[in-house]
Protein backbone atom coordinates (compact mmCIF):
# COMPACT_ATOMS: atom_id res chain seq x y z
CA UNK A 1 0.00 0.00 0.00
CA UNK A 2 1.17 3.49 -0.78
CA UNK A 3 -0.35 6.74 0.30
CA UNK A 4 -1.88 8.71 -2.53
CA UNK A 5 0.88 11.31 -2.53
CA UNK A 6 3.55 8.60 -2.61
CA UNK A 7 1.85 6.97 -5.57
CA UNK A 8 1.74 10.32 -7.35
CA UNK A 9 5.40 10.95 -6.64
CA UNK A 10 6.53 7.57 -7.98
CA UNK A 11 4.40 7.52 -11.09
CA UNK A 12 4.75 11.06 -12.47
CA UNK A 13 7.89 11.52 -14.51
CA UNK A 14 7.30 14.66 -16.54
CA UNK A 15 9.60 17.70 -16.40
CA UNK A 16 9.84 19.21 -12.95
CA UNK A 17 8.59 16.18 -11.04
CA UNK A 18 10.81 14.47 -8.44
CA UNK A 19 10.60 11.12 -10.21
CA UNK A 20 11.16 12.80 -13.56
CA UNK A 21 14.28 14.38 -12.12
CA UNK A 22 15.40 10.94 -10.94
CA UNK A 23 14.97 9.34 -14.38
CA UNK A 24 16.84 12.29 -15.85
CA UNK A 25 19.87 11.35 -13.74
CA UNK A 26 20.48 8.24 -15.87
CA UNK A 27 21.26 7.21 -19.41
CA UNK A 28 18.03 5.59 -20.60
CA UNK A 29 17.15 3.63 -23.74
CA UNK A 30 15.52 5.96 -26.25
CA UNK A 31 15.27 4.03 -29.51
CA UNK A 32 16.37 0.82 -31.10
CA UNK A 33 19.33 1.45 -33.37
CA UNK A 34 17.28 -0.08 -36.20
CA UNK A 35 14.91 2.89 -36.04
CA UNK A 36 17.62 5.17 -37.43
CA UNK A 37 19.24 2.69 -39.80
CA UNK A 38 21.45 4.98 -41.92
CA UNK A 39 22.70 8.55 -42.27
CA UNK A 40 19.98 10.84 -43.52
CA UNK A 41 17.21 8.33 -42.77
CA UNK A 42 13.73 9.60 -41.86
CA UNK A 43 13.61 11.17 -38.39
CA UNK A 44 11.63 9.44 -35.65
CA UNK A 45 9.16 11.03 -33.25
CA UNK A 46 10.01 10.00 -29.72
CA UNK A 47 8.13 10.77 -26.56
CA UNK A 48 10.14 10.19 -23.39
CA UNK A 49 9.40 11.27 -19.84
CA UNK A 50 6.45 13.28 -21.21
CA UNK A 51 8.65 15.27 -23.60
CA UNK A 52 8.00 15.15 -27.34
CA UNK A 53 11.29 14.84 -29.13
CA UNK A 54 12.68 14.05 -32.55
CA UNK A 55 15.50 11.60 -33.12
CA UNK A 56 17.66 12.31 -36.15
CA UNK A 57 20.66 10.77 -37.86
CA UNK A 58 22.25 13.39 -40.06
CA UNK A 59 23.81 13.00 -43.45
CA UNK A 60 27.14 13.28 -41.59
CA UNK A 61 26.14 10.26 -39.46
CA UNK A 62 25.65 12.13 -36.22
CA UNK A 63 22.81 11.17 -33.87
CA UNK A 64 20.70 13.80 -32.18
CA UNK A 65 17.59 14.06 -30.03
CA UNK A 66 15.94 17.46 -30.20
CA UNK A 67 12.66 19.18 -29.41
CA UNK A 68 10.21 17.90 -32.00
CA UNK A 69 8.82 21.32 -32.85
CA UNK A 70 10.26 24.18 -34.84
CA UNK A 71 10.95 27.25 -32.72
CA UNK A 72 9.27 29.47 -35.34
CA UNK A 73 5.61 28.52 -35.22
CA UNK A 74 5.64 25.10 -33.68
CA UNK A 75 5.31 22.72 -36.60
CA UNK A 76 6.68 19.23 -36.22
CA UNK A 77 10.18 18.83 -37.57
CA UNK A 78 9.28 15.24 -38.37
CA UNK A 79 8.33 16.67 -41.75
CA UNK A 80 11.84 18.12 -42.01
CA UNK A 81 14.30 17.46 -44.77
CA UNK A 82 17.87 16.35 -44.17
CA UNK A 83 20.44 18.68 -45.62
CA UNK A 84 24.14 19.04 -45.11
CA UNK A 85 24.69 20.03 -41.48
CA UNK A 86 21.22 19.36 -40.16
CA UNK A 87 17.50 19.20 -40.74
CA UNK A 88 15.40 21.91 -42.36
CA UNK A 89 11.82 22.73 -41.43
CA UNK A 90 9.77 22.54 -44.60
CA UNK A 91 7.41 25.35 -43.56
CA UNK A 92 9.71 28.42 -43.76
CA UNK A 93 13.10 26.82 -44.13
CA UNK A 94 14.51 27.19 -40.64
CA UNK A 95 17.43 24.81 -40.28
CA UNK A 96 18.79 23.11 -37.15
CA UNK A 97 21.92 21.15 -36.49
CA UNK A 98 22.14 17.96 -34.42
CA UNK A 99 22.44 19.95 -31.18
CA UNK A 100 19.20 21.82 -31.89
CA UNK A 101 21.07 25.00 -32.73
CA UNK A 102 19.30 26.97 -35.42
CA UNK A 103 21.79 27.60 -38.19
CA UNK A 104 19.64 29.32 -40.78
CA UNK A 105 16.53 31.50 -40.86
CA UNK A 106 16.10 32.30 -44.55
CA UNK A 107 13.76 35.25 -44.01
CA UNK A 108 16.25 37.09 -41.80
CA UNK A 109 19.44 38.81 -42.93
CA UNK A 110 22.32 36.51 -42.13
CA UNK A 111 24.35 39.34 -40.62
CA UNK A 112 21.84 40.12 -37.86
CA UNK A 113 22.63 36.78 -36.17
CA UNK A 114 18.99 36.02 -35.38
CA UNK A 115 19.40 32.30 -35.90
CA UNK A 116 22.17 32.12 -33.29
CA UNK A 117 19.65 33.13 -30.66
CA UNK A 118 17.40 30.18 -31.50
CA UNK A 119 18.19 26.81 -29.98
CA UNK A 120 15.95 23.83 -29.41
CA UNK A 121 16.33 21.62 -26.37
CA UNK A 122 18.59 18.74 -27.22
CA UNK A 123 19.86 15.63 -25.53
CA UNK A 124 22.80 13.41 -26.43
CA UNK A 125 21.98 10.25 -28.33
CA UNK A 126 24.60 7.51 -28.31
CA UNK A 127 24.59 4.06 -29.90
CA UNK A 128 25.75 1.26 -27.63
CA UNK A 129 24.79 -2.24 -28.67
CA UNK A 130 21.38 -2.39 -30.35
CA UNK A 131 20.19 0.65 -28.45
CA UNK A 132 20.36 4.43 -28.81
CA UNK A 133 20.73 5.86 -25.32
CA UNK A 134 19.95 9.34 -24.15
CA UNK A 135 20.62 11.39 -21.07
CA UNK A 136 17.99 14.07 -20.34
CA UNK A 137 19.44 15.62 -17.19
CA UNK A 138 21.69 18.56 -16.45
CA UNK A 139 24.84 18.35 -18.62
CA UNK A 140 27.10 18.95 -15.63
CA UNK A 141 25.73 15.83 -13.93
CA UNK A 142 25.98 13.51 -16.93
CA UNK A 143 27.14 10.06 -15.74
CA UNK A 144 29.55 7.77 -17.63
CA UNK A 145 28.07 5.88 -20.56
CA UNK A 146 26.06 2.78 -19.64
CA UNK A 147 27.90 -0.47 -19.01
CA UNK A 148 25.05 -2.98 -19.04
CA UNK A 149 26.45 -6.30 -20.18
CA UNK A 150 23.68 -6.95 -22.72
CA UNK A 151 24.75 -3.96 -24.78
CA UNK A 152 28.49 -4.43 -24.33
CA UNK A 153 28.84 -8.00 -25.63
CA UNK A 154 29.58 -8.52 -29.36
CA UNK A 155 26.56 -7.96 -31.65
CA UNK A 156 26.14 -11.66 -32.43
CA UNK A 157 25.60 -12.35 -28.70
CA UNK A 158 22.74 -9.94 -28.11
CA UNK A 159 19.18 -9.16 -29.23
CA UNK A 160 17.00 -6.29 -28.03
CA UNK A 161 13.38 -5.43 -28.72
CA UNK A 162 10.90 -2.97 -27.34
CA UNK A 163 7.14 -2.90 -27.09
CA UNK A 164 4.57 -0.30 -26.21
CA UNK A 165 2.95 -0.96 -22.86
CA UNK A 166 -0.19 1.06 -22.27
CA UNK A 167 0.16 1.75 -18.56
CA UNK A 168 2.39 3.58 -16.13
CA UNK A 169 6.01 2.45 -15.98
CA UNK A 170 5.95 1.51 -12.30
CA UNK A 171 3.31 -1.20 -12.42
CA UNK A 172 5.11 -2.68 -15.42
CA UNK A 173 8.45 -2.66 -13.63
CA UNK A 174 6.99 -4.09 -10.45
CA UNK A 175 6.01 -7.15 -12.45
CA UNK A 176 9.67 -7.60 -13.28
CA UNK A 177 10.75 -7.84 -9.66
CA UNK A 178 7.82 -9.96 -8.56
CA UNK A 179 9.26 -13.45 -9.03
CA UNK A 180 6.33 -15.10 -7.27
CA UNK A 181 4.03 -14.73 -10.30
CA UNK A 182 6.22 -16.84 -12.58
CA UNK A 183 5.07 -20.20 -11.21
CA UNK A 184 1.48 -19.12 -11.85
CA UNK A 185 1.09 -16.83 -14.79
CA UNK A 186 3.93 -18.25 -16.89
CA UNK A 187 3.55 -21.84 -15.75
CA UNK A 188 2.58 -23.10 -19.18
CA UNK A 189 5.50 -21.39 -20.89
CA UNK A 190 8.32 -22.82 -18.83
CA UNK A 191 8.23 -26.20 -20.53
CA UNK A 192 7.09 -25.04 -23.96
CA UNK A 193 8.67 -21.76 -24.90
CA UNK A 194 11.76 -22.45 -27.04
CA UNK A 195 13.75 -19.87 -25.11
CA UNK A 196 12.89 -21.34 -21.71
CA UNK A 197 12.23 -25.05 -22.04
CA UNK A 198 14.53 -27.91 -21.17
CA UNK A 199 16.35 -26.36 -18.23
CA UNK A 200 16.68 -28.42 -15.09
CA UNK A 201 15.83 -25.32 -13.08
CA UNK A 202 12.33 -25.32 -14.58
CA UNK A 203 11.49 -28.45 -12.65
CA UNK A 204 12.47 -26.83 -9.37
CA UNK A 205 10.14 -23.99 -10.33
CA UNK A 206 7.25 -26.22 -11.22
CA UNK A 207 7.70 -28.56 -8.25
CA UNK A 208 7.60 -25.75 -5.72
CA UNK A 209 5.09 -22.98 -6.33
CA UNK A 210 5.74 -21.45 -2.93
CA UNK A 211 9.27 -20.10 -3.03
CA UNK A 212 10.84 -18.41 -0.06
CA UNK A 213 12.16 -14.93 -0.73
CA UNK A 214 15.15 -13.02 0.53
CA UNK A 215 15.83 -9.42 -0.34
CA UNK A 216 19.22 -7.84 0.24
CA UNK A 217 20.76 -4.50 -0.58
CA UNK A 218 22.99 -4.08 -3.60
CA UNK A 219 25.08 -1.02 -4.45
CA UNK A 220 22.76 -0.04 -7.29
CA UNK A 221 19.49 -1.34 -5.87
CA UNK A 222 18.55 -4.80 -4.68
CA UNK A 223 19.16 -8.48 -5.15
CA UNK A 224 15.93 -10.43 -4.86
CA UNK A 225 16.46 -14.12 -4.22
CA UNK A 226 13.77 -16.77 -4.62
CA UNK A 227 14.61 -20.05 -2.93
CA UNK A 228 13.13 -23.44 -3.68
CA UNK A 229 13.95 -26.89 -2.44
CA UNK A 230 16.53 -28.89 -4.39
CA UNK A 231 18.11 -32.30 -3.84
CA UNK A 232 19.97 -33.37 -0.69
CA UNK A 233 18.63 -30.55 1.43
CA UNK A 234 20.16 -27.88 -0.79
CA UNK A 235 18.34 -24.87 -2.14
CA UNK A 236 17.77 -23.79 -5.74
CA UNK A 237 18.15 -20.02 -5.88
CA UNK A 238 16.95 -17.67 -8.58
CA UNK A 239 18.48 -14.26 -8.03
CA UNK A 240 17.21 -11.16 -9.79
CA UNK A 241 19.12 -7.91 -9.66
CA UNK A 242 17.14 -4.68 -9.74
CA UNK A 243 19.20 -1.61 -10.49
CA UNK A 244 17.76 1.85 -10.16
CA UNK A 245 15.68 3.20 -11.66
CA UNK A 246 14.19 0.39 -13.76
CA UNK A 247 16.62 -2.31 -14.86
CA UNK A 248 16.05 -5.98 -14.11
CA UNK A 249 17.61 -9.20 -15.26
CA UNK A 250 15.72 -12.48 -15.06
CA UNK A 251 17.56 -15.43 -13.55
CA UNK A 252 18.80 -17.69 -16.37
CA UNK A 253 17.62 -21.13 -17.34
CA UNK A 254 20.10 -23.76 -18.53
CA UNK A 255 22.22 -22.59 -21.45
CA UNK A 256 19.48 -20.35 -22.76
CA UNK A 257 20.21 -16.72 -23.29
CA UNK A 258 19.78 -14.37 -20.33
CA UNK A 259 16.71 -12.11 -20.45
CA UNK A 260 15.90 -8.83 -18.88
CA UNK A 261 14.09 -5.53 -19.11
CA UNK A 262 14.18 -1.80 -18.81
CA UNK A 263 10.91 0.10 -18.28
CA UNK A 264 11.04 3.65 -19.55
CA UNK A 265 8.18 6.13 -19.19
CA UNK A 266 6.79 7.55 -22.43
CA UNK A 267 4.36 9.63 -20.42
CA UNK A 268 2.53 8.88 -17.19
CA UNK A 269 0.13 6.42 -18.82
CA UNK A 270 2.40 4.61 -21.28
CA UNK A 271 5.87 3.14 -21.18
CA UNK A 272 8.35 1.27 -23.32
CA UNK A 273 9.03 -2.24 -22.15
CA UNK A 274 12.55 -2.90 -23.38
CA UNK A 275 13.44 -6.57 -23.58
CA UNK A 276 16.92 -7.92 -24.12
CA UNK A 277 18.44 -11.35 -24.54
CA UNK A 278 22.13 -12.01 -24.53
CA UNK A 279 24.62 -14.75 -23.88
CA UNK A 280 27.87 -13.81 -22.15
CA UNK A 281 30.04 -16.35 -23.96
CA UNK A 282 28.46 -17.49 -27.19
CA UNK A 283 26.61 -16.18 -30.22
CA UNK A 284 22.84 -16.36 -30.19
CA UNK A 285 21.96 -19.32 -32.39
CA UNK A 286 20.01 -18.64 -35.59
CA UNK A 287 17.00 -20.57 -34.30
CA UNK A 288 17.08 -18.62 -31.04
CA UNK A 289 17.26 -15.29 -32.83
CA UNK A 290 14.42 -16.37 -35.09
CA UNK A 291 12.34 -17.35 -32.04
CA UNK A 292 12.94 -13.91 -30.52
CA UNK A 293 11.83 -12.23 -33.74
CA UNK A 294 8.73 -14.42 -33.76
CA UNK A 295 7.74 -13.17 -30.32
CA UNK A 296 8.87 -16.05 -28.15
CA UNK A 297 10.50 -15.68 -24.77
CA UNK A 298 10.00 -12.16 -23.49
CA UNK A 299 9.49 -10.65 -26.96
CA UNK A 300 6.30 -10.06 -28.95
CA UNK A 301 5.02 -9.75 -32.49
CA UNK A 302 3.79 -6.35 -33.58
CA UNK A 303 1.05 -4.53 -35.38
CA UNK A 304 2.94 -4.09 -38.68
CA UNK A 305 4.93 -0.89 -38.89
CA UNK A 306 4.73 -0.21 -35.16
CA UNK A 307 6.11 -1.40 -31.84
CA UNK A 308 2.61 -2.00 -30.54
CA UNK A 309 2.04 -5.69 -29.73
CA UNK A 310 -0.21 -7.58 -32.13
CA UNK A 311 -2.14 -8.80 -29.11
CA UNK A 312 -3.36 -5.66 -27.41
CA UNK A 313 -6.28 -4.24 -25.50
CA UNK A 314 -8.21 -3.49 -28.70
CA UNK A 315 -8.51 -7.20 -29.46
CA UNK A 316 -8.74 -8.43 -25.86
CA UNK A 317 -5.16 -9.67 -26.23
CA UNK A 318 -6.43 -12.45 -28.52
CA UNK A 319 -7.54 -14.33 -25.44
CA UNK A 320 -8.03 -18.06 -25.94
CA UNK A 321 -10.40 -19.44 -23.31
CA UNK A 322 -9.96 -22.99 -24.59
CA UNK A 323 -6.21 -22.84 -24.02
CA UNK A 324 -6.93 -21.47 -20.57
CA UNK A 325 -9.39 -24.27 -19.86
CA UNK A 326 -6.88 -26.88 -21.02
CA UNK A 327 -4.30 -25.36 -18.69
CA UNK A 328 -1.92 -24.36 -21.46
CA UNK A 329 -2.06 -20.80 -20.24
CA UNK A 330 -3.27 -19.45 -16.92
CA UNK A 331 -4.87 -16.29 -18.31
CA UNK A 332 -5.74 -17.39 -21.83
CA UNK A 333 -3.20 -14.94 -23.23
CA UNK A 334 -0.32 -16.41 -25.18
CA UNK A 335 3.32 -15.44 -24.72
CA UNK A 336 5.20 -14.45 -21.61
CA UNK A 337 5.45 -10.76 -22.48
CA UNK A 338 1.78 -10.32 -23.23
CA UNK A 339 0.74 -12.42 -20.26
CA UNK A 340 2.47 -9.79 -18.14
CA UNK A 341 1.43 -6.75 -20.17
CA UNK A 342 -2.25 -7.69 -20.41
CA UNK A 343 -2.61 -8.02 -16.67
CA UNK A 344 -0.56 -4.93 -15.90
CA UNK A 345 -2.57 -2.84 -18.37
CA UNK A 346 -5.79 -4.17 -16.85
CA UNK A 347 -4.81 -2.43 -13.61
CA UNK A 348 -5.59 0.90 -15.29
CA UNK A 349 -3.25 3.58 -16.62
CA UNK A 350 -1.94 4.31 -13.12
CA UNK A 351 -2.93 1.71 -10.57
CA UNK A 352 -4.40 3.00 -7.32
CA UNK A 353 -1.94 1.63 -4.78
CA UNK A 354 -3.95 2.94 -1.84
CA UNK A 355 -6.28 -0.03 -2.36
CA UNK A 356 -3.79 -2.85 -2.78
CA UNK A 357 -3.20 -5.54 -0.18
CA UNK A 358 0.41 -6.60 -0.44
CA UNK A 359 1.77 -9.75 1.16
CA UNK A 360 5.21 -10.67 2.35
CA UNK A 361 6.25 -12.06 -1.05
CA UNK A 362 5.88 -8.51 -2.34
CA UNK A 363 8.76 -7.28 -0.22
CA UNK A 364 11.01 -6.81 -3.25
CA UNK A 365 8.44 -4.43 -4.68
CA UNK A 366 8.03 -2.65 -1.36
CA UNK A 367 11.75 -2.15 -0.95
CA UNK A 368 12.26 -1.00 -4.53
CA UNK A 369 9.53 1.60 -4.05
CA UNK A 370 11.13 2.69 -0.81
CA UNK A 371 14.48 3.16 -2.52
CA UNK A 372 12.94 5.09 -5.40
CA UNK A 373 11.05 7.37 -3.04
CA UNK A 374 14.11 7.97 -0.92
CA UNK A 375 16.35 8.64 -3.91
CA UNK A 376 13.84 10.92 -5.64
CA UNK A 377 13.44 13.01 -2.49
CA UNK A 378 17.18 13.15 -1.81
CA UNK A 379 17.82 14.33 -5.35
CA UNK A 380 14.99 16.86 -5.38
CA UNK A 381 15.64 18.26 -1.91
CA UNK A 382 19.40 17.91 -1.45
CA UNK A 383 20.81 17.27 -4.90
CA UNK A 384 22.09 13.83 -3.90
CA UNK A 385 22.73 11.83 -7.06
CA UNK A 386 21.10 8.38 -6.92
CA UNK A 387 22.58 4.87 -7.01
CA UNK A 388 22.75 3.02 -10.33
CA UNK A 389 24.68 5.67 -12.26
CA UNK A 390 28.05 4.17 -11.48
CA UNK A 391 29.06 1.69 -14.21
CA UNK A 392 30.09 -0.72 -11.45
CA UNK A 393 26.49 -0.78 -10.23
CA UNK A 394 25.47 -1.80 -13.74
CA UNK A 395 27.93 -4.64 -14.08
CA UNK A 396 25.62 -7.13 -12.37
CA UNK A 397 24.22 -10.47 -13.44
CA UNK A 398 21.27 -12.56 -12.47
CA UNK A 399 22.03 -16.12 -11.42
CA UNK A 400 20.37 -19.50 -10.94
CA UNK A 401 22.27 -21.89 -8.77
CA UNK A 402 22.05 -24.59 -6.11
CA UNK A 403 23.59 -23.67 -2.77
CA UNK A 404 23.98 -25.36 0.61
CA UNK A 405 21.17 -24.55 3.03
CA UNK A 406 23.22 -22.36 5.34
CA UNK A 407 24.83 -20.21 2.64
CA UNK A 408 23.97 -16.55 2.28
CA UNK A 409 23.11 -16.22 -1.40
CA UNK A 410 24.65 -12.81 -1.75
CA UNK A 411 27.97 -14.02 -0.43
CA UNK A 412 27.97 -17.54 -1.84
CA UNK A 413 26.99 -16.25 -5.26
CA UNK A 414 29.07 -13.07 -5.14
CA UNK A 415 31.12 -13.99 -8.22
CA UNK A 416 28.06 -15.15 -10.09
CA UNK A 417 26.31 -11.84 -9.48
CA UNK A 418 28.90 -9.66 -11.17
CA UNK A 419 29.94 -9.41 -14.79
CA UNK A 420 33.03 -11.43 -15.61
CA UNK A 421 33.97 -10.98 -19.23
CA UNK A 422 34.37 -14.24 -21.07
CA UNK A 423 32.96 -16.24 -18.17
CA UNK A 424 29.64 -18.00 -18.53
CA UNK A 425 26.79 -17.02 -16.29
CA UNK A 426 25.79 -19.19 -13.32
CA UNK A 427 22.78 -21.19 -14.40
CA UNK A 428 20.90 -24.43 -13.79
CA UNK B 1 -19.41 -1.08 -24.60
CA UNK B 2 -15.90 -0.08 -23.63
CA UNK B 3 -16.37 -1.39 -20.11
CA UNK B 4 -16.97 -4.86 -21.47
CA UNK B 5 -13.62 -5.14 -23.19
CA UNK B 6 -9.96 -4.82 -22.32
CA UNK B 7 -10.18 -1.22 -23.49
CA UNK B 8 -11.75 -0.46 -20.13
CA UNK B 9 -8.30 0.10 -18.67
CA UNK B 10 -8.58 3.81 -19.45
CA UNK B 11 -8.41 6.51 -16.80
CA UNK B 12 -12.05 7.34 -17.44
CA UNK B 13 -13.14 3.77 -16.77
CA UNK B 14 -10.92 3.57 -13.68
CA UNK B 15 -13.30 6.06 -12.10
CA UNK B 16 -15.95 3.34 -12.05
CA UNK B 17 -13.95 0.87 -10.03
CA UNK B 18 -15.91 -0.31 -7.03
CA UNK B 19 -15.12 2.18 -4.28
CA UNK B 20 -15.77 0.02 -1.24
CA UNK B 21 -13.08 -1.35 1.07
CA UNK B 22 -11.67 -4.67 -0.14
CA UNK B 23 -9.96 -5.96 3.00
CA UNK B 24 -10.23 -5.97 6.74
CA UNK B 25 -7.41 -4.53 8.79
CA UNK B 26 -4.47 -6.89 9.07
CA UNK B 27 -3.00 -7.68 12.46
CA UNK B 28 0.76 -7.98 12.36
CA UNK B 29 2.66 -9.23 15.39
CA UNK B 30 6.24 -8.15 15.99
CA UNK B 31 8.68 -10.12 18.09
CA UNK B 32 12.17 -8.78 18.78
CA UNK B 33 14.78 -11.48 19.21
CA UNK B 34 17.66 -9.53 20.75
CA UNK B 35 18.51 -6.26 22.42
CA UNK B 36 19.30 -4.49 19.15
CA UNK B 37 15.99 -5.59 17.71
CA UNK B 38 14.22 -4.48 20.91
CA UNK B 39 15.62 -1.00 20.38
CA UNK B 40 14.35 -1.01 16.83
CA UNK B 41 10.96 -2.23 18.02
CA UNK B 42 10.77 0.63 20.53
CA UNK B 43 11.49 3.15 17.76
CA UNK B 44 8.85 1.56 15.58
CA UNK B 45 6.31 1.81 18.38
CA UNK B 46 7.07 5.53 18.64
CA UNK B 47 6.13 5.80 14.97
CA UNK B 48 2.77 4.21 15.65
CA UNK B 49 3.50 0.62 14.64
CA UNK B 50 2.30 -2.25 16.86
CA UNK B 51 4.23 -2.74 20.05
CA UNK B 52 6.62 -5.67 19.84
CA UNK B 53 7.26 -8.36 22.39
CA UNK B 54 10.96 -8.46 23.20
CA UNK B 55 12.47 -11.79 24.10
CA UNK B 56 15.63 -12.23 26.11
CA UNK B 57 18.57 -12.89 23.83
CA UNK B 58 19.22 -16.23 25.45
CA UNK B 59 17.45 -18.49 27.88
CA UNK B 60 20.13 -19.59 30.26
CA UNK B 61 21.31 -18.92 33.80
CA UNK B 62 19.43 -19.56 37.00
CA UNK B 63 16.43 -17.37 36.28
CA UNK B 64 15.84 -18.44 32.69
CA UNK B 65 12.33 -19.65 33.32
CA UNK B 66 11.23 -16.41 34.93
CA UNK B 67 12.95 -14.38 32.19
CA UNK B 68 11.02 -16.22 29.53
CA UNK B 69 7.68 -16.73 31.15
CA UNK B 70 6.17 -13.29 30.81
CA UNK B 71 7.28 -12.61 27.21
CA UNK B 72 6.27 -16.13 26.24
CA UNK B 73 2.76 -15.44 27.47
CA UNK B 74 2.75 -12.18 25.56
CA UNK B 75 3.87 -13.91 22.36
CA UNK B 76 1.16 -16.49 22.79
CA UNK B 77 -1.43 -13.76 23.21
CA UNK B 78 -0.15 -11.90 20.17
CA UNK B 79 -0.20 -14.96 17.98
CA UNK B 80 -3.76 -15.79 18.97
CA UNK B 81 -4.85 -12.56 17.32
CA UNK B 82 -2.26 -12.18 14.56
CA UNK B 83 -2.56 -12.59 10.81
CA UNK B 84 1.19 -12.42 10.27
CA UNK B 85 4.31 -12.55 12.43
CA UNK B 86 7.43 -10.53 11.79
CA UNK B 87 10.57 -11.54 13.63
CA UNK B 88 13.03 -8.72 14.19
CA UNK B 89 16.69 -9.53 14.63
CA UNK B 90 19.89 -7.54 14.60
CA UNK B 91 23.58 -8.20 14.23
CA UNK B 92 23.83 -8.03 18.03
CA UNK B 93 22.13 -11.37 18.52
CA UNK B 94 21.96 -14.84 17.05
CA UNK B 95 18.19 -15.25 16.72
CA UNK B 96 18.32 -18.19 19.12
CA UNK B 97 14.59 -18.03 19.87
CA UNK B 98 13.52 -17.76 16.24
CA UNK B 99 12.70 -21.43 15.90
CA UNK B 100 10.61 -21.63 19.05
CA UNK B 101 8.55 -18.56 18.20
CA UNK B 102 8.08 -19.68 14.61
CA UNK B 103 6.92 -23.11 15.79
CA UNK B 104 4.29 -21.46 17.94
CA UNK B 105 3.20 -19.35 14.99
CA UNK B 106 3.01 -22.33 12.71
CA UNK B 107 0.82 -24.21 15.18
CA UNK B 108 -1.61 -21.29 15.04
CA UNK B 109 -1.42 -21.00 11.26
CA UNK B 110 0.32 -17.63 11.35
CA UNK B 111 2.85 -17.07 8.53
CA UNK B 112 6.31 -15.87 9.51
CA UNK B 113 8.55 -13.25 7.91
CA UNK B 114 11.76 -11.85 9.29
CA UNK B 115 13.95 -8.80 9.26
CA UNK B 116 17.63 -8.94 9.97
CA UNK B 117 18.78 -5.37 10.37
CA UNK B 118 22.52 -5.05 10.19
CA UNK B 119 24.76 -2.09 9.55
CA UNK B 120 26.71 -2.14 6.30
CA UNK B 121 29.86 -2.68 8.34
CA UNK B 122 28.60 -5.95 9.84
CA UNK B 123 30.73 -8.78 8.52
CA UNK B 124 29.35 -11.98 7.09
CA UNK B 125 30.60 -14.03 10.03
CA UNK B 126 28.57 -11.96 12.46
CA UNK B 127 25.43 -12.40 10.42
CA UNK B 128 25.84 -16.08 9.62
CA UNK B 129 24.21 -17.40 12.78
CA UNK B 130 21.07 -15.24 12.85
CA UNK B 131 20.76 -15.51 9.08
CA UNK B 132 20.86 -19.27 9.19
CA UNK B 133 18.26 -19.47 11.95
CA UNK B 134 15.91 -16.96 10.39
CA UNK B 135 16.18 -18.62 6.99
CA UNK B 136 14.94 -21.88 8.48
CA UNK B 137 11.71 -20.34 9.69
CA UNK B 138 10.84 -17.29 7.58
CA UNK B 139 8.84 -17.40 4.39
CA UNK B 140 10.25 -14.01 3.53
CA UNK B 141 13.52 -12.64 4.84
CA UNK B 142 14.86 -9.15 4.38
CA UNK B 143 18.45 -8.34 5.21
CA UNK B 144 18.30 -4.59 5.63
CA UNK B 145 21.11 -2.10 6.11
CA UNK B 146 18.68 0.63 7.04
CA UNK B 147 15.95 0.22 9.65
CA UNK B 148 13.76 2.56 7.62
CA UNK B 149 13.18 -0.48 5.39
CA UNK B 150 11.33 -2.15 8.25
CA UNK B 151 8.96 0.78 8.63
CA UNK B 152 8.47 0.91 4.86
CA UNK B 153 7.50 -2.75 4.70
CA UNK B 154 5.20 -2.59 7.71
CA UNK B 155 3.48 0.47 6.28
CA UNK B 156 3.07 -1.18 2.89
CA UNK B 157 1.56 -4.24 4.58
CA UNK B 158 -0.84 -2.01 6.52
CA UNK B 159 0.56 -2.97 9.94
Amino acid sequence: MLRREQNELLTRTGPGTPMGRLFRAYWIPALLAEELPEPGCPPVRVKLLSERLLAIRTLEDEYGLIDEFCAHRGVSLWFGRHEEGGIRCPYHGWKYDVTGQCTEVPSEPEENGFCRRIKLTNYPLVKIGDVLWTYMGPPEEQPPLPEWEFCRVPPEQTFTSKRLQECNWLQAMEGGIDSSHVSWLHRGALNKDPLFKGAKGNQYNLNDAKPVFEVVDAPGGLFIGARRNAENGNYYWRITPWVMPSFTQIAPRGDHTVHGHFWIPIDDENCWAWSYDFHPTRAIRPEERQAMKEGHGIHVTYVPGTYRPAANKDNDYLIDREAQRRGETMSGVAGIAMQDASLQESMGPIVDRTKENLVSTDNGIIMARHRLLRAAKALAEKGVLPPGRDPEHQRVRSAALVLPPDASFKDAAADALRVREGVRHATV
Amino acid sequence: MASESARACSAAEAAFRVPYANARRRRIALVALDAGAAGLAARLAEQGFPRAVSLPAEASGGAWLEALLAPAREVSGLLAEADHLFLLASAEGDAAMAGAVADAARERGVPVSAFLVAPAAADDGTLARPLSRLRQVAKMLVVARDEADVAAVLTALRA
